[in-house]
């Protein structure tokens, strides 16, 4: 009998198998490129994955903090840095992250300033004046070490580029809502990213990455 | 004819600038409304043109899996993005779905019941996983709307996956009740 014939019954199979098989193959293939094999699924995640291996040089911003005082944050070059990027008017992910900030600049007070400072830079400098950087920073206890600052200018294509090499992802949506990644970075002394923290919920993280490389 | 027309009416309402920024604007409307529309509109496709009838082993399996393979595709928060932010890959996006929606006009008919039930099973964990993911974020997960949104989308997804279920159920239950008597009688 034909069916009993083990060859056929192999044809008939491939034939069954492969063009389903071909079918997922090409989905998997597609999908593994799309979210860089399966490790980048948001656009927030694609962008901190195309900033490139750590370490990585970190660009450099022009901001203003809450005493008014115009820097760059190379300026902090020599200590580490914990980086962030937020804005006040943030009514979900920021305040998370500043309050990671406000839990790690307690466990690590002794540290700062001389050794860590930790950066808090907002993307709205329209709205985040010298006043309400110095309000928050209040609401904070007034931490050493801690500067909260804004950009000197509004959000444009060379800032993005550079928040983008950073690997940080923002866009703004409406006057007064921006979308932004959510990690925080480690910056060793040169300046050079050697550690992200991604989304807020990282305190105990940012601690450990600190103590262990500073004490 | 008539019905032709009807269906290229639908389709160029359903992708023309007005209908698809408006659609674009909220994450419920183009996650749970543009891309079933789409797929819709593409398994109709399937019911006014009649399908050629192709003699290729396992046609009715490679098409699901090219249906299934298009929705996960463009439910990926990432994907979803690319597809407000950019001309192209919104299109591809509307092409796409109305190939997924015609192949399952394919595949659906000429797959058994049961195999029928696992695609049915696999969706439902499909869209009540995107479901939990998007309710209960805190931070964005899709980086062009904003939470509130995207909690929103979440909601009404488990609402879907949920009524997606007691249907799933119900058929299940129904061919049960429908072939038991026989399966006993045969025994």
């Amino acid at each position: 009998m034909v069916c009993d014939d083990p060859g056929r019954k192999l044809k008939s199979l491939v034939r069954r198998l492969v063009p389903p098989l071909l079918v997922v193959a090409v989905w998997v293939g597609v999908l593994s490129w799309w979210t860089s094999g399966f490790s980048a699924f948001t656009t927030y995640s694609h962008t901190l994955r195309a900033a490139g291996p750590l370490p990585r040089p970190a660009p450099s911003f022009h901001i203003r903090d809450q005493f008014g005082v115009l820097r760059d944050t190379t300026d902090f070059s020599g200590r580490h840095i914990l980086l962030q990027f937020s804005y006040l008017s943030c009514g979900d992910v920021c305040p998370l992250s500043m309050a990671d900030f406000h839990m790690t600049h307690l466990a690590l007070e002794n540290l700062m300033p001389d050794e860590l400072v930790l950066l808090t830079v907002s993307f709205d400098p329209a709205r985040d004046t010298t006043e309400r950087l110095t309000n928050m920073w209040g609401l904070h206890g007034r931490p050493t070490g801690w500067y909260l600052a804004a950009l000197t200018a509004p959000l444009d294509d060379g800032i993005q580029a550079d928040l983008q090499s950073l690997g940080v992802w923002v866009s703004r949506q409406d006057e007064n809502l921006f979308n932004h990644s959510a990690q925080s970075f480690l910056l060793d002394p040169e300046g050079r990213v050697i550690e992200v923290f991604e989304g807020p919920g990282n305190s105990g993280r940012m601690v450990a990455a600190v103590e262990e490389r500073l004490l | 004819m008539i019905r032709r027309v009807c269906w290229a009416i639908a389709v160029v309402a359903a992708v023309s600038p007005p209908i698809d920024s408006f659609l674009d604007l909220s994450m419920s409307r183009h996650m749970l409304l543009q891309m079933p529309l789409l797929v819709g509109l593409g398994y109709a496709a399937g019911l006014v043109w009649p399908i050629p009838r192709l003699r290729l082993a396992s046609l009715g399996l490679s098409a699901i899996f090219f249906a299934m393979g298009s929705l996960m595709f463009w439910m990926l928060p990432r994907s979803l993005d690319t597809a407000v932010t950019t001309a192209w890959a919104d299109q591809a996006m509307h092409i796409n779905m109305l190939a997924a929606g015609w192949s399952l006009a394919i595949g659906l008919p000429r797959l058994p019941f049961h195999t029928k039930m696992a695609f049915g099973v696999y969706g439902l964990a499909m869209v009540l996983t995107a479901g939990v993911v998007y309710a209960t974020a805190v931070v964005p997960v899709c980086s062009r709307y904003s939470v509130q949104q995207q909690n929103a989308a979440g909601a009404l997804m488990l609402w879907i996956g949920a009524t997606l279920f007691v249907v799933l159920l119900g058929r299940g239950a129904f061919l049960l009740a429908a072939i038991a008597p026989r399966a006993r009688a045969n025994h």
